[in-house]
């Protein structure tokens, strides 16, 4: 009875992991300072896996080859960042644990890797913020765990551009308790509460300067 | 239990990724290597898609719970339901690409709507499986008021002579085709969006039929972790109301008040979905 009692929990609470996400991106994110050392914004790169991109890209022009045209990938991307505008890009920053809310993107571009889609962009910070003596870290994640978006497994997923001596970065990946991944299952299952189920499962990284 | 959940997820990239690959190969001339490569990855996608809850797991677990049903119907509404997900995403997918010529990413408005009747669907479940439970239990009561020679307790039940309202025995033959048919329909209206994207894959892919062999493939796979799940509930809820116990008018009366919960249990179920099918789209346009 309660070995059978503890078996139907586990399917209940192996859930969230398994009814979602439907959708990968692979992230690579640039943190730009500037040139007094300060973190003027991220540059961020999404790589979207193949069923995203053959389902966002459909019917948007394709040239004589079958691969998408410039016009339809500029659309996709234009599309995309002016609805992830209300959502702050994805991108939840703060400093010292507070949240710095993004200004806006900058040097937008889109292209095709292979058969996936790749949107970069900076995303704006509103002041160049000066890291002396202060912890930044960023988490990329869609809140509803529709898409699960990871730094990509390659070294330089993260790299610091002009920083300064000293600075360094650290990735965190996620580490759902066991209270937590219940959470998410309950969140799952009636699809309101928080809408935070992504944050669970992003994530962390951090940049210090000493 | 962390680790599983973890595991799970990973496997889940894993047999996504091994399906576009499938696929790709079939679409380069992979020949019948490809095709069985797609639909065993459609299977195991299916099997790990299903290991985690979705609408419908909470739906058939409640339902089954609550409401006795022997170990076939409870399998086979688990099968059926899960068949009928893959069925109606095909139907939704290919019968708006191919016969309306709509864009893929045109067809999450047909699918959230789908999924709103889905969960339409599931409300009126509970709605009729609360309003029987009362009425059942409203009947048990005027038949004991009506015979106040009856005391329950001491004497002799063998000797009644008939029966105090239907027994927990009755209960069991409660599940009317009907209200199976119900079930099953609203959980498998909803077709599973991880389906979706594979059938329009293949459909640019210019690969219909192995989409639609995949889906089902990814049905069979979902059927039997589902069926997983819908045994052991029945197999639970019989275990239980075996340690309740022989008091046969006490049970009866338990019964209804754990049918009643279980109907009270998916009209919530059926109101949170819902409400929460409206929330706004997705930014990057997915389902």
């Amino acid at each position: 009875m309660r070995l059978l009692g503890a078996v139907l929990l586990s399917c209940l609470i192996a859930a969230p992991a398994g009814a979602h996400p439907h959708a990968w991106i692979d992230l690579r994110v640039r943190v730009l300072f500037d040139e007094e050392g300060r973190v003027t914004g991220l540059r961020e790169s999404w790589l979207f896996d193949d069923f995203y991109t053959a389902f966002a890209l459909e019917g948007l022009g394709q040239n004589k080859h079958g691969r998408p045209t410039d016009e339809a990938l500029e659309r996709i991307g234009t599309l995309n960042l002016t609805n992830l505008r209300e959502y702050d890009y994805f991108t939840e920053i703060r400093v010292d644990g507070e949240i710095v809310a993004p200004d806006g993107t900058s040097d937008p571009e889109t292209d095709m890797v292979g058969n996936r889609l790749r949107m970069t962009f900076t995303v704006d910070l509103a002041e160049p913020l000066d890291l002396a003596g202060r912890v930044l870290d960023y988490m990329i994640f869609d809140p509803t765990y529709y898409i699960e978006m990871l730094h990509a497994e390659t070294f330089d997923a993260v790299a610091l551009v002009d920083a300064p001596a000293g600075c360094d970065t650290d990735v965190v990946r996620p580490n759902p308790t066991f209270e937590m991944v219940s959470l998410a299952a309950a969140i799952d299952l009636t699809q309101t509460g928080p809408q935070n189920l992504g944050a669970l499962f992003a994530e962390t990284v951090t940049v210090t300067c000493s | 239990m962390n680790e599983i959940a973890v595991w799970i997820a990973m496997r889940q990239r894993a047999f996504h990724d091994a399906l576009t690959e499938a696929l790709r190969s079939l679409a380069e001339g992979g020949g019948p290597a490809a095709a069985a490569g797609l639909i065993v990855a459609g299977f195991l996608y299916g099997v790990f898609h299903a290991a985690g809850p979705g609408h419908g797991k909470a739906i058939l677990s409640t339902y089954l719970l609550t409401h006795r049903q022997d170990m076939a119907r409870g399998l086979s509404l688990a099968v059926v339901s899960a068949l009928c997900q893959g069925v109606s995403a095909i139907v939704i997918v290919y019968g708006l690409f191919v016969v309306a010529g709509w864009l893929p990413r045109d067809t999450t408005v047909a699918v959230t709507w789908s999924e709103r009747l889905s969960y339409a669907l599931v409300l009126l479940l509970g709605v009729y499986l609360t309003v029987r439970a009362l009425r059942a239990l409203y009947v048990a009561r005027v038949a004991a008021a009506s015979s106040p020679a009856h005391h329950h307790g001491d004497h002799d039940h063998g000797a009644c002579g008939h029966a105090h309202g239907p027994s927990a025995e009755q209960i069991a033959v409660s599940g009317s085709l009907r209200e199976r048919v119900a079930v099953v329909l609203s959980i498998g209206l909803r077709p599973c969006s991880g389906a979706v994207l594979v059938l329009v894959f293949a459909q640019i892919s210019g690969l219909i039929w192995a989409g639609i062999a995949s889906v089902l493939a990814m049905s069979l796979g979902t059927a039997m972790a589902t069926g997983a799940l819908a045994a052991v509930t029945v197999f639970t809820r019989d275990r239980a109301v075996q340690l309740a116990g022989t008091n046969a008018p006490r049970l009866a009366t338990a019964g209804r008040l754990v049918t009643l919960a279980g109907g009270l249990l998916i009209v919530m179920i059926g109101y949170s979905l819902l409400a929460a099918s409206w929330q706004p789209a997705h930014p990057l346009g997915l389902g």
